[in-house]
């Protein structure tokens, strides 16, 4: 029965080959990066150490499959022989022990530096919240601190599933959520961070090419968590991000139908003043 | 030394026990994916569920019942997936993005509708709106279109039933059905979704001509909802055996006219302020503040509170809220508890659909019919169909004379949320005697038997 060893072999081989197909077929490798050339450049950092992690991981698979295939061909299931009475090897022992803790500590140190810049707070950009994105079941609520930079203020810009900024600029958001948990996942960015209700977190990115980008909730949040899905879009310029701002403040004050044009000011000047004495009337308590 | 014989075939017994087990491992597997899969897939097309309110009407006339059931399903199809368009329906390209292949009428029969392609791609025909409904909207607005599929009882507000043709946040004149939402409205509600209740934004899930094709099928849901319903309310004049002559054709196409008209005429009949939204000066917010607590007739306290937190006195108070909805499923036995309660109480309780409602919470500044000034003064001026949110500009029958008193009051409700000081300890306002009487006329109007002036 030592042919058994062929199938571990191949299998081994198969899985192998699918990782260096998918390589090279960008429709089975991950998203395209679009967080390389910018100053953050986290995309990068991620992707540099999903490499370096596949790279042990695949190295540490390989010698594993061919030992286990080698002693399933040279041990095979013989007709009276004999099993053999083994006590176990301490040098052994030590050595697969040990080269598997000094791989995890390797990682464990090596990752510190990134893992600080993307997610500790003390290095967040100094600037103020570009927006406050909040989860809900099932929709991401985009608040823009409008023109006096306040938020909770009347001017403030409310939009759905929509966050825009600016390419090359770092980016810091105000994670919140309403109701359960979520996660904020930019997978282009490589970004990933949950939502917690009651607290707000805060999230910091960039972005090297202007476009459209996915915005996705990336923690089982109900049954519509498949529809919690939002853009993000990227401008080239800043004047053009004003532009989009100020459509979409032109937009969120509309005070009239659709293409209904305001009554101008001299025909709801006798609505006014005919309002001055019924007001003049309310007793006040 | 003997033992090495039956130990044999003991093995050889096991090998072949194993053999027989993988053939009939191998073939119940199959059986129970073939036949699997086949329980997934309903043996016959869902039929529209009928809705209760329509058949407690006709509940003693059986034949009068099946006629009506008879001439629906003549004219919008027999079941959920056979989608028949009557002539001159209010939908675009006479109503073929409804499904990928509708039936249009053609004298006495119908032919095959025109199969529609995407823009730009000749050879890609869309999916259709009942597609895309099944696949995004369908389990909680149900197959049927009444707001119950798998999903809905998981939320409050409860989705939308389509049937009844009532849609909440609407810009046109009118009340209940005949407040008909124009496109602009239904896309909003589908682009923006509905901020706090479940309904989730589609703006990034669907393109904009699967959203076309969603709203015409939940139009064609509404209209063929309204057609029965006015069926079933002819019906009830009808004698059992005159169903047949008395409920002709000819009085189907009369009850088409009525709901068709409708909505066709929807697009003129857009409120559109008379007068421009004045600044948000302090006076502005002040003028609005006294009108929310009372001043001309007005009771907005009465249900969003005296601090605007949807916790007035007229409505059942949040823990009974609480307690028959959330605790416990909310079966029908709970909801009729919570009526009970709150007419004893003489207290509103629900809006059309039957269920219990929150008025808003104004403090917290989510606006389920939207933020825009021109959504608050629709919601202010006009109401919220179905719902005990009163009309209050004159013209819709309310007791504010001005449309810049409704702008006053849409000012003040813009700016609670971020100055939540502004009703800290607010009272309600009293009415001199002299205004009192002055104000009877206008509030006559008011749909709102319970909004008396407060004293």
């Amino acid at each position: 029965m030592r042919y058994w060893s062929l199938l571990f072999l191949v299998t081994a081989a198969l899985c192998v080959g699918s990782f260096v197909y998918a390589m090279f077929d960008p429709n089975w490798w991950l998203l395209h990066n679009v967080s390389v050339r910018s100053p953050l450049h986290f995309g990068a950092e991620i992707d540099r150490l999903t490499m370096l992690v596949l790279a042990i991981t695949g190295a540490v698979f390989v010698l594993t499959m061919l030992a286990l295939s080698w002693a399933l061909w040279k041990y095979p299931a013989s007709p009276g022989r004999v099993a053999q009475y083994s006590h176990g090897n301490h040098k052994l022992e030590i050595v697969w022990t040990l080269i598997p803790a000094v791989i995890l500590v390797f990682l464990a140190f090596y990752q510190m530096g990134s893992w600080a810049d993307i997610k500790f707070r003390s290095r967040r950009p100094k600037s103020a919240p570009l927006a406050q994105v909040t989860g809900r079941q099932f929709n991401w609520l985009v608040r823009y601190p409008g023109v006096d930079g306040k938020f909770g203020t009347t001017d403030d810009l409310h939009v759905i599933n929509n966050l825009h900024i600016v390419k090359d600029q770092a980016v810091l958001i105000d994670l919140k959520s309403q109701d359960v948990l979520h996660s904020f996942f930019l997978p282009q960015i490589r970004l990933k961070q949950d939502a917690v209700p009651g607290m707000t977190i805060p999230v910091w990115f960039d972005v090297d090419t202007p476009g459209t980008y996915e915005l996705v909730c990336a923690e089982l949040c109900g049954w519509g968590h498949y529809k919690m899905r939002g853009l993000l879009t990227v401008h080239e310029t800043q004047a053009e991000f004003n532009e989009w701002m100020t459509s979409a403040l032109a937009e969120q004050n509309q005070t009239q139908p659709a293409g209904a044009t305001a009554p101008d000011a001299q025909a709801s000047d006798p609505a006014t003043t005919a309002t001055d004495p019924a007001s003049s009337t309310v007793e006040r308590s | 030394m003997d033992l090495t014989v039956p130990m044999e075939s003991c093995i050889r017994e096991t090998l072949r026990v194993t053999l027989r087990f993988r053939l009939a491992f191998v073939a119940g597997f199959l059986t129970w994916t073939v036949s699997g899969c086949n329980e997934f897939q309903p043996q016959a097309p869902l039929p529209y569920a009928s809705d209760k309110a329509t058949s407690a009407k006709l509940a003693d006339k059986p034949k009068v019942q099946a006629r009506v059931s008879q001439l629906v399903s003549q004219l919008f199809g027999p079941n959920t997936e056979e989608l028949r368009v009557p002539p001159g329906a209010p939908l675009p390209e006479a109503g073929a993005r409804i499904a990928s292949q509708v039936l249009l009428a053609e004298g006495d029969s119908t032919k095959p509708g025109p199969v529609i392609h995407e823009a730009g791609k000749p050879d890609t025909p869309i999916r259709g709106g009942l597609g895309l409904y099944r696949e995004h909207c369908m389990h909680c607005h149900g197959a049927s279109g009444d707001g119950n599929g798998p999903t809905a009882l998981f939320l409050w507000p409860r989705p939308r039933d389509f049937r009844t043709g009532v849609y909440k946040f609407t810009s046109t004149e009118g009340t209940g059905v005949d407040s008909k939402p124009t496109r602009q409205d239904l896309k909003r509600t589908l682009l923006d979704g509905i901020d706090n209740s479940s309904m989730s934004s589609f703006a990034a899930v669907l393109t904009p001509s699967e959203i076309d094709q969603v709203l015409d099928y939940i139009v064609f849901l509404s209209l063929r909802g309204e057609v029965e319903t006015t069926l079933a309310t002819l019906g009830q004049d009808v004698s059992e055996d005159d169903a047949e002559t008395d409920l002709s054709e000819d009085v189907a196409q009369e009850a088409i006219d009525l709901v068709f008209g409708r909505w066709t005429n929807a697009a003129e009949r857009v409120i559109a302020p008379p007068s421009a939204r004045p600044e948000a000066t302090p006076e502005s917010i002040e003028r609005g503040k006294q009108l929310y607590l009372g001043a001309k007739g007005l009771q907005c306290f009465g249900c969003h509170g005296l601090d605007g937190k949807g916790n007035g006195e007229s409505f059942v108070d949040y823990r009974s809220f609480v307690r028959a909805v959330f605790q416990g499923n909310p079966s029908q036995d709970k909801i009729d508890e919570l009526k009970d309660f709150a007419e004893k109480n003489s207290k509103k309780w629900a809006d059309d659909w039957g269920q219990p409602l929150r008025p808003a919470n104004l403090q917290a500044g989510r606006f389920k019919g939207g933020r825009r000034p021109i959504d608050l003064y629709w919601r202010v001026a006009k109401g919220i169909n179905g719902t005990p949110m009163p009309a209050h500009f004159s013209s819709s029958g309310g007791s504010l004379l001005t449309s810049d008193e409704v702008w006053d009051v849409v000012n003040f409700v813009l700016a609670l949320p971020s100055e939540k000081s502004l009703l800290e300890g607010a009272k309600a306002v009293e009415l001199a005697p002299s205004t009192d009487t002055a104000n009877n006329l206008p509030s006559a109007g008011s749909p709102d038997p319970s909004q008396q002036p407060a004293s």
